[in-house]
Formats: structure tokens, sequence, C-alpha cells
């Protein structure tokens, strides 16, 4: 372990972190140059202030990160035209706090007096104000760069329901979810993480119904982050999750503001990096991989057929290709006697065992899967082809698989797209491979072994504290309502148990009835 | 050695179902069959009568000495030498009669379903699953159980229904002929193979077990529940096979899967057997060897189970390996010094322990 | 075959004596060796057909008056 651990790092910004801003302006200026290397998106404005011209005072601002019209007329605009006529140079008054207090428009100020802080602040979009002569500089708040406005998300989409998605901002990531909980209790705390990113970091979760425990928890995780860059949230997932070797991901992210909002709802926390539109959310269990937000929004029945199918494309596309590889391998005589024949007859040409013919299309399935993702899409229309060519009539024309393993690996290529969040559906890909070894080893009892560790895997897994089988094992029948079934919404009373622990009761409402008809009789009489 | 994982009163009871239908669904038709012939299944419910008498006197064993396991109250009660080894060979009882449980899981796969597979390989196996269930802990296998409960329960059940339709009843008559003895010994036989070995979930879990209200009705009706698993199979078999066939075969359950066939729909059923005794078997199996390596640790003192958990794992296979020489040996010794073999562990240990306990005024670790 | 399996074992318990051994935990380490002892030469005996004594013999022996009451009971 030691040869591993890491060594504590001497960055520039800790040397310089302590010191303090120096009294004359030409100094401070010099010294903020020579730092950034006199890079060109830093644009220093210095003129003269004060009746007589005597009044040094320094703009500084990052172009690209600032909005150039408040900039301009509420920094600059004050500064240079407005206050023109101030005598400030004759008023024996500290000049700093005049212009703060009387002059200055911009909405939000903060004082800083250290050159560490006036990096962060320049750098992250703050105009800095400095004058000659006061060893404190004033940062108005002008942030405002290009980025994504609010689209439909492209992971998650659904049928019926909101088509917002996250965006890159972290501000109007929070914006989307205050707008959906308009509650007090609705707390949001950020830090900074990483030493040269300072990527900022909300939690975000419903105080009072999340678990006081979880929550310490995760601030406490994320507190013990030590790194130099967090550029999605991805590294805050892989830094904070319980357990590293494990093909099962025991943090959800999404992109969508209704799934996020409703796990906040349900007692969970959500953490919000800035620069990601993908919102994590803990704790995540088993059962939340298959619930996708359109259960929802559509009738409870519907739902449940659709979440039944989801756990079914799970087995699919787990289990079919070393299904097939152990029936015709060990078990032929559970098959139909009639289908045996058929399948011996188009495996006659075909040179290579089961497991090799299966392991040769998966293998060639997930190549194309991976081409199509990472190429440009003018690009995509032609790798279709030919993987309809290569995974097709082709190779069983050739010769090289027979026609029933083509079959089979489209049945599990559609099964493993069937999961709604895409991390799942990778896992279920890595451990198809095993099972099939398993199979062509072994026949079913393979699988049924490999059934059985892989349980066991997953009942050990815990997802900050709650176990990831919940609420099938350890068994819960209150939570049994939206798990694998989705009961109708006025049954949906309580939230998870494990999860939040307190305030559990949600909702007290009556499944909606006709009037009785009693009633109606004696409103046709009035009438 | 500490233990700190907790299971629930739940959990613990399908740990008995499961305990208790283990071997026996496939295995106690045939022995059965073959001591009490057509009367075998009166003997099932004879069994399951005697058992709850003694689940009962388990019960009252371990309520005794709430928040000790069975290393604890040895020591307490025979003094720290005498209950250490008392306690050893109470690990070593549990150690055979896992070895035994993974023979007999080896001796079903190569005989019915991979013979050419070296059974070696297959036990190696086996165990190692068994050995990372017990790694990651009681609680782990205790969800795991959870999850397959429904399964094996829902695959035994449409074994069950489906072969209603092929059932004879004159397979059964006449009844009584026999005279009573022969349902007796068939009786006793039965219990000491799936009832005395619950003293090891009595002694070993009960400090584990969280909730304690109202334990003994569930447990009855967790055992009752195992018991009409039994019952009903016993006398499916042997209304559907005969008793000549069920008293010659070793897997009687098995066949009659094997002869299913409603309306050309389910064909090829025994799969659906096999899948499900090899599950309830797996936990048997879990729980003997977690019982042994346990109690080794803590009367041996070592810091946790975890170290020896390997070592033990290989030990079981090594044992597993010479244990029976062949399928005869087994039917006999089972016959002849399981009963007393198991009846010194299940019955007069714990007898012995509570009276000395009585007499001595010890109510447990506090 | 049974060769490489043979030193993948002896690997294995090799490599668990020295973790134990940097732990320091000497009773577990001796516990540890002795079981893994008696396992691989159970097996090793038995690869070889070299006949072990079977415990079930042993306790068979410790039961045979008692076993043979009960079978006069019941004959």
């Amino acid at each position: 372990m030691s040869r591993f651990s890491r060594r504590k790092r001497q960055t520039p910004e800790e040397q310089t972190s302590s010191k303090k801003l120096d009294k004359t302006l030409q100094n401070n200026l010099e010294q903020f140059k020579q730092t950034l290397g006199e890079s060109t998106d830093i644009v220093i404005r210095t003129f003269k202030a004060g009746q007589t011209g005597s009044i040094d005072i320094a703009v500084l601002y990052t172009s690209g990160l600032v909005n150039d019209t408040i900039v301009h007329d509420f920094v600059l605009d004050t500064l240079m035209v407005q206050i023109r006529q101030t005598p400030l140079d004759t008023i024996e008054k500290d000049n700093y706090q005049l212009i703060k207090d009387f002059a200055m428009t911009g909405g939000n100020i903060t004082d800083i007096d250290t050159t560490e802080k006036l990096f962060n602040h320049v750098l992250s979009g703050d105009t800095v104000v400095m004058l000659d002569g006061s060893s404190e500089a004033m940062a108005i708040d002008t942030r405002e760069w290009e980025s994504r406005s609010v689209e439909e998300p492209s992971t998650q989409s659904v049928v019926r329901g909101p088509k917002e998605g996250f965006t890159e901002n972290l501000r109007t990531n929070t914006a989307l979810l205050r707008r959906r909980i308009k509650d007090p209790n609705l707390w949001i705390s950020t830090k900074p993480i990483g030493t040269k990113s300072k990527t900022d970091v909300a939690v975000v979760y419903l105080h009072g119904v999340a678990d006081e425990k979880v929550v310490k928890e995760v601030t406490h995780r994320l507190n013990k982050i030590d790194i130099d860059a967090i550029l999605d949230s991805g590294y805050v997932e892989e830094l904070i999750q319980d357990e590293t070797y494990t093909p099962f991901p025991t943090v959800y992210n999404s992109e969508r503001p209704d799934t996020i909002a409703g796990g906040l709802l349900e007692g969970r926390i959500a953490i919000i990096v800035d620069g990601s539109p993908f919102v994590l959310l803990v704790p995540a269990l088993f059962v939340n991989f298959f619930q996708s937000a359109e259960d929802y929004f559509q009738r409870a029945d519907f739902s449940t057929l659709i979440r039944l199918i989801r756990y079914l494309a799970f087995f699919l596309a787990l289990l079919t290709p070393s299904a097939y590889i152990a029936l015709t391998t060990y078990h032929q005589e559970m098959i139909p006697t009639s289908l045996l024949v058929s399948l011996s007859a188009q495996r006659e040409g075909v040179p290579f065992p089961a497991f090799v013919e299966a392991l040769l299309m998966e293998i060639t399935f997930e190549i194309l899967r991976e081409a199509g993702v990472r190429l440009p899409k003018a690009v995509g229309s032609a790798i279709s082809i030919v993987g309809a060519l290569v995974l097709g009539q082709a190779a069983v024309e050739a010769g090289i698989v027979s026609s029933a393993m083509v079959i089979v690996v489209s049945l599990t290529a559609i099964s493993s797209f069937v999961s709604p969040s895409f991390n799942f559906a990778i896992s279920i890909r890595m451990l198809r491979f095993g099972f099939m070894i398993l199979a062509a080893t072994l026949g079913l009892f393979g699988i049924l072994l490999g059934l059985i560790i892989l349980t066991l895997h997953l009942a050990s897994l815990r997802s900050f504290g709650v176990p990831y089988l919940t609420p099938m094992a350890p068994f819960i029948v209150s939570d049994q309502k939206d798990a694998i079934l989705r009961f109708p919404r006025w049954k949906l009373t309580t939230r998870p148990r494990l999860v939040t622990q307190q305030n559990i009761t949600r909702e007290d409402v009556e499944a909606p009835k006709p009037p009785k008809r009693s009633r109606r009789k004696k409103r046709k009489k009035q009438k | 050695m500490e233990l700190n994982e907790k299971i629930t009163l739940r959990q613990f009871n399908l740990l008995i179902i499961l305990f208790t239908i283990g071997t026996s669904i496939l295995l106690s038709p045939a022995s059965l069959a073959a001591y009490a012939g057509n009367d075998a299944w009166l003997s099932a419910i004879l069994s399951v009568v005697i058992g709850l008498v003694i689940l009962v006197f388990f019960w009252s064993v371990s309520r005794q000495f709430p928040t000790s396991n069975l290393v604890d109250i040895s020591e307490q009660v025979l003094g720290k030498w005498l209950g250490k080894l008392a306690a050893l060979l109470f690990a070593c009882f549990s150690l055979i009669s896992a070895a035994t449980v993974l023979w007999v899981i080896g001796n079903f796969l190569v005989t019915q379903i991979m013979p050419e597979t070296p059974m070696m390989f297959l036990h190696f196996l086996l165990m190692g699953s068994v050995v990372y269930g017990v790694l990651l802990g009681i609680e782990v296998i205790c969800r795991t159980v959870e999850i397959f409960f429904p399964y094996i329960v829902t695959l035994l059940l449409i074994i069950y229904i489906f072969s209603v339709p092929s059932i004879k009843i004159e397979h059964i008559q006449p009844m009584l002929d026999g005279g009573f003895k022969p349902i007796l010994e068939g009786a006793i036989f039965d219990t000491s193979v799936s009832l005395l070995p619950l003293i090891v979930l009595f002694m070993v879990f009960p400090k584990l077990v969280t909730n304690k209200k109202r334990v003994l009705p569930k447990v009855m009706v967790s055992y009752l529940i195992a018991g009409t698993f039994i019952i009903a199979i016993t006398f499916i078999t042997i209304t559907v096979l005969g008793v000549e066939i069920t008293a010659n075969q070793t897997y009687p359950t098995y066949v009659v899967a094997k002869s299913l066939n409603v309306e050309g729909l389910i064909q090829r059923a025994e799969v659906v057997i096999a899948v499900s005794w090899l599950l309830t078997i797996f936990f048997k199996l879990s729980l003997y060897f977690y019982a042994s390596v346990t109690v080794l640790a803590q009367v041996l003192n070592l810091n946790t189970y975890r170290t020896i958990t390997v070592p033990m794992g290989m030990l079981t296979v090594a044992l597993s390996l010479i244990v029976y020489p062949s399928t005869t040996y087994a039917n006999e010794w089972n016959e002849s010094t399981w009963l007393w073999f198991a009846l010194t562990f299940g019955i007069v240990y714990p007898l012995l322990l509570s009276l000395i306990g009585r007499v001595l005024g010890i109510k447990g670790k506090k | 075959m049974w060769a490489i399996s043979f030193t993948a074992l002896l690997i294995w318990a090799g490599l668990g004596i020295k973790k134990l051994h940097s732990t320091g935990l000497w009773k577990d380490l001796i516990v540890y060796a002795c079981v893994w002892a008696v396992a691989m030469t159970i097996i090793t005996l038995y690869r070889f057909h070299i006949p072990v004594p079977n415990p079930l013999d042993g306790i068979s022996y410790i039961y045979q008056p008692l076993s043979k009451l009960y079978q006069q009971l019941f004959s």
C-alpha cells in the first residue's frame, strides 16, 4: 500500500496562499500578471479617478467568464463616469469603503484580502476592483458564460413526462430542482473540490426527510476527496462509492430533474457537480436501476407490466447465450426433439463449438456497439449496414455461425438495451461472458453456481449503509409497493423504510371513487 | 472472537425451513419407503410430530441461555477446558456433517447430471462458493436465502401440483398392514436426518437474532411448513412410483420429476427439482460449514473466523472425498450410526447443558 | 493438470501464511497452517489412491453397542 500512497503535493497556489495583498496597486498588479504568466484572457483595466485624477484604480476580470454588459454598465461606468465629480481625493475618508458603500451597484460584493482569494474570484468570473493605497479589494459577481440551454435529456428519454434535462451549469441545475420542490427544507450546500479545478460540488437533500447519518456520511466522503481536478460527476462517483471491485453501480445518476426530485422526496441525497449534466443520487439500490421516471407518469398497471418486462430482459441479457451453450453442449435431451433436429442441422457446417461461436458473435456485437457510440453521426449509418451484414445472413451463409446463434445474439443485444440506466446495462454485459465460460465448462450446473455467487455478491453490497438488495433482502413488506411492482399512486403512502428511517409517511390520500349513486339521485331531485 | 452480525427472526425462520428441507426432499422418500413400505407417508407425519416435541426442547434450551451461543454455554456450564473440548467435538460434528452433505451433492451431480466430470473438481467449485458466502458473513447468506426462497418454493410447488394427476391411491393401500413398528422406525430415522441437525441453528444462531418476540409459534410454523413439504413429497413419490421403485431409487423425487408429462407442455421437469434441491442443500452446507468454522474459531480464541475459513473449506473437501467410499456405505452408516451420532449432539449434549445449567443457576452471559 | 492445481493450492496457502505472518497473529497462523497441511495431505493421499482412515469408521466403532441394541429392538 505504501508504494501507492500519495505524497503531499506542493502547488504554486499553496505557496502563495497566505500572502496578503499589498498596499500599493502597482506591486499587486505586477505579481498578478507574473503569477498568471501574462495569460491573454485576463483583462486588466487601469484608470484614474477623483477630481484631480490622483487615485489609481484597476479593474480585473477574465474575458469570456463575465457578462460584458454588467461589467461596463455597473462597474466601469460607475467608476469612470458617475463618480467623476465626487471629490474622492480631497475628502479625508477611506475611499475603498466609500466606493463600496455608496457607488458600487453590483448585487453580490465580497471583500478580498489575500492573493489566493483574488485568483479564485477573478478566475471564476468575478470582476475585482482594486484601489491604490488599500490592502483590500472588492469582487463583484458578474459571472456569466456561454452554456448549453436546458434541453431534452439525451440519455433517459420518456414518452410522457417533462422533457427538461440538467445542463453543465450548477446554478441552472439547482434552479431546476428548486422549481420542482419549493420547500424551505430543500437544503443545498456547496463546496469546491479539486486543488486545481476547484469544481463546485453541491449536496442537495430534503432536511427532515433524508437520513441525517447518510447526509453526514456523504459530506464526510466528499471532504476526504483529495484530487487535482473533478471533470465530471463520474470522478465523484468513483471516489465516494462503497465498493470499487464490483460490476454493479452503487451510485445512481440521471440527467432528469424529475427523477432527481423524486429521489429527493424519497429521502435520497443528490450530488450535483458543476460542469456535468449527470446528477448523482445516493443511496442507490438494485431496484432503482429498473425504475424509469415514466413509471410514475403512466398508469400503475401499465408501469408494473413494463417493469416486469425489464426484469425479464435483465435475465435474458444475462443468461441467453450461456443457456444456449449449456443446452446445446451438455443437455441436448432437454431440447424438444424437433427443435434439436433443426438445431443440429444448422450446426452441421459450423466448424466451432457453441461456446466459441457465441463468444465470436458476442464480441463482434460489442465492437460494433462501441464503434456506433463513438463514431461521428455521418458514418453511423455505414456501421449499421456493415453490422447488419456481419451479424446477419452473411455470417450464416459463410458457415461461420448458425442462424440460431444469430437469434440468440440479437435477443441478448436488444434485451441489454432495455435497462433504463446505461451503467447497469454495462455490468450485465460484463457478467454475460463469465456466465458463458461457466456454461461451457459445467453446463446448467455452472450457470446455477454462477447465479448463487452473483446473488451472494449482490447481497454483500451496500450503498451508503443500505443493503443493495433492499427491499427484497432484507425483505420489507411496505416497500414492495414500489419495487418490482408499481402500486397505484394513492397507495404509495410511505417512503422507502431503510433509506429515510424518519418521516416515513408521505401522503394521506384516499382512492378516487365516483360519487355515490344516492347522492346523484338527490341532486337530480333538487334540479 | 466477537460476531457483530445480526439476522432477523424472519431470516432465521427461512433458515429453519431450508435446513429442514435440505437433503430430505430428495433422500427421505427412499429411506422411508424402505422402512415403512406403503405407510411411508404416515411415518413422515409421525416424524414431524416427534420433531415438534424436540423443537420445543431446542427452543427451551436456547431460551434458557438467550445471549450465549454454544461455546459460551459450554464454557460456563462445563468449565473452561471441558467446555472447550465439548465445543470442539461439536465443531467436528458440524464439519463431518458438512463433508457428508458435500458428498451427497457431488454424488447426485456425478450420477445424475454430469457423469464425465471428476467429483473432486465439483467439490472444489461448490465449496469455493460456500467459502465465498461464509467469508462475506452470515448476514449476506441470510439475504441470499431471502432472495432464493420464493424461487425454491415455487419450483417445488410446480412439481407437486403437476404430479397430482399421476397419483394412484392404490399404491398406499392397504394402510398399516405392517403394523406400527416400521412406521416408528422410519419416523425416528427421518427425524434424525431432518430435525436433529437443527441443533446447529439453535446453538449457534440465537445470539445473532435481533427481535425475539413470540419466537416459539413462528419457529413451529416454519418447521411445520418444512414438514409439510417432506410429507407431501413422500406421499407423492410413493403414490406415483409405488413402494418398490421408491425404495430402490437413490433419488426418487428426481425420478418423479423425470416422469412428469402434462399434456406435452411440462416435460423434462427434473431440472426444476435439481435446481431447487441444489439451492436448498447449498444453504444447508453453508450453515453447517459456518457453524463449524465459527465454533472452532471461538474455541481457539482466534481474532476472526475469516482467517481459517479457506483452509477449513479445503479440509471439508478433503473429508468429503473420504467419508463415504460408496452409496451402500453411506446408506448403512446413516441407518446404523448417524442416529446415535446425531442424538449425542442433538439431544444428549443440550440436555446435559440445560440440566447442569439449571442446577448451577447459570443463565448465560449478560 | 493435477500438478498445476497442487502447485496453485500450495502458492495460495503460502500467500495466506505470508499475510498472516505480516499481521503477527501467531495463533491464527498456526491453526491456518495445520488445517491446510491436514487437508492437503488427505487430498494428496486420495489422489494417489492410498487408503486414508475414515473418521466415520471410528464413529461407528464408538456407537457399535448402541446401534446393535437398536437393531435388535426393531427386528
